[in-house]
């Protein structure tokens, strides 16, 4: 479904990614774990198409994504960014709405908001207040359902569990993979490799910008440089 | 009764000045709340629709009416050639708001400029609209004052119910929060700005005839806009009933300064309202402790 072939992206003169290969197939949670600052978010940005690369070539089904945010949306990416980036001034059913931009087809929209409430029950009862007023784990599964109206092809989480509980971590994570067996595809971004690792089917590791490991996720759990770089675990 | 009756007339003319500046203040908070940066730009384009709505009525002899709405056209489509020339480019490098700011003082200065080289420096005036006046409680209210009230209020409900039920509306307060992800869930921000613009454009058109038609038509009138930004501030930048506040507010109290005080005084007053709000609430009545920011 998503190819990135090559893909370098730079901030100035400072290379954020370094000749980035990246494959996710239908269906797949793909997991991309790696530290700060290893340009996880750049690369997430720049498939959403709101960083121009220098070179390279990402595609969604074939077909590139331009380095325009609104066509990367229309040809199937939905957002959900780090730290949430919720619109704290509207209300959770009009943060939905906008996720629905694109789409005219209001009965469509409204079936698919009231999925969402089921979905994440704590947004039912919460449809009328501004977002600005959850708690971190309401906006995230805000995040998650706002990205999800636009019915994407592909979805890109950003940091799901950032600031969140071990407990709503979790549960985030539950989320995902409810969401993944409705048939959207997942490309997931984290810096809690553990978590990340085992909600995934496939992984890749990235190390200052550039891909250093590609596996199954089961496979990527039990390597040594994975357990001692990401899940804290001392070498024997 | 006699004071009964001025007071009620410096009411409602204090009123119909601060529903102009109310629109005028608008078109400054609206463009801030996106781009973040004052755009000094808002008053020659307020001047220009003064220019167009007088040209209206002169040359084609349309009725008042139909003059405004093309006045609304012509400085909509002129804001929102502004944007694409002196904005856009700015936005797409993601310069800081300063550059905004000079660049909308260049666009200011050229049309201003343009103005004088073109048309002149003569002030021309309106043809006789909306002279009656209607008699409530003995007092006389001039019948330009009731229709800029009425229009300007239905203006602003109007955009208020635009930004607050039509998809276009919420994308606007959603990206007045955070452009980046309202681009990256599918509105086309370049299309968005228009929009504002034209809206920006459109109410200044509105309120360039009203000024038109209550003083003269000429290339400086844009300086009353300084009142309309005093408003703007006054409500705290990038609210919009923060803006519709400090009009109203302003309006009133300049047209009581002006009778019951001094005309010399008035613009002494508005200024020294400003630095004083500024002082106690430095982010002005509405601004940043509300939740709404357009």
């Amino acid at each position: 479904m998503l190819k990135i072939e090559n893909l370098s992206v730079y901030y100035g003169k400072i290379r954020a990614l370094n000749n980035v290969s990246l494959e996710v197939r239908d269906g797949e949670i793909v997991s991309l774990i790696g530290a700060n600052g290893a340009g996880k978010s750049t690369l997430i940005w720049t498939v959403a198409g709101c960083i121009k690369p220098l070179s390279g070539r990402i595609t969604l089904d074939g077909k590139e994504i331009p380095p325009l945010p609104h066509v990367a949306a229309a040809m199937g990416i939905g957002l959900s960014p780090e730290r949430r980036r919720l619109f704290p001034n509207l209300t959770v059913r009009e943060n939905l709405l906008m996720g629905a931009f694109l789409r005219n087809d209001k009965e469509g929209i409204e079936r698919d908001a009231k999925a969402m409430y089921e979905l994440f029950p704590v947004l039912a009862k919460r449809k009328e207040q501004y977002a600005g007023t959850l708690s971190g784990g309401e906006q995230q599964m805000l995040a998650i359902a706002r990205a999800l109206m636009s019915k994407p092809k592909l979805l890109l989480l950003d940091e799901p569990s950032l600031g969140l509980s071990p407990l709503l971590t979790s549960e985030v994570f539950r989320k995902i993979t409810e969401v993944n067996q409705t048939g959207v595809t997942v490309l997931l971004v984290e810096q809690n490799a553990k978590k990340a690792l085992k909600v995934a089917h496939r992984a890749y590791v990235i190390e200052a910008g550039r891909i250093t490991m590609e596996d199954s996720a089961s496979k990527l759990l039990e390597s040594d440089h994975v357990r001692r770089a990401y899940l804290g675990v001392r070498g024997e | 009764m006699g004071e009964l009756k001025v007071f009620l007339q410096t009411l409602i003319t204090g009123l119909a000045i601060g529903g102009v500046y109310a629109l005028m203040a608008v078109g400054y908070s609206l463009v801030f709340s996106i781009l973040n940066f004052s755009n000094f730009a808002h008053g020659v384009v307020i001047m220009l629709g003064a220019y167009f709505g007088y040209y209206m009525c002169t040359l084609f002899h349309l009725p008042i009416s139909l003059a405004t709405t093309g006045a609304m056209l012509g400085a909509g489509l002129l804001a929102i050639a502004n944007e694409k020339l002196a904005y856009r480019p700015l936005r797409l490098r993601s310069a800081v708001p300063l550059y905004f700011m000079i660049s909308a003082m260049g666009a200011s200065m050229f049309l201003e400029n343009m103005v004088y080289v073109t048309v002149g420096a003569h002030f021309f005036s309106y043809p006789e609209v909306f002279k009656g006046s209607l008699s409530i409680l003995h007092a006389k209210i001039g019948l330009l004052d009731v229709v800029a009230l009425c229009v300007s209020a239905v203006a602003i409900t109007g955009l208020t119910l635009f930004l607050n039920k039509a998809k276009l509306g919420i994308a606007i307060r959603a990206a007045s929060r955070d452009m980046t992800v309202a681009g990256a869930l599918g509105v086309n921000i370049d299309k968005l700005l228009s929009v504002v613009f034209f809206i920006a454009g459109a109410f200044a058109g509105i309120a360039g005839v009203f000024l038109g038609v209550k003083y003269m038509v000429y290339p400086t009138m844009g300086w009353i806009t300084n009142k309309a930004y005093i408003a703007a501030v006054i409500g705290g930048i990038g609210s919009l009933p923060g803006a519709v506040i400090g009009g109203i507010i302003l309006g009133v109290v300049e047209s009581f300064v002006a009778t019951y005080v001094s005309t010399a005084l008035r613009d002494v007053f508005s200024f020294s309202l400003l630095v004083v709000l500024l002082m106690v609430m430095p982010s002005g009545l509405l601004g940043k402790t509300l939740e709404e920011k357009v």
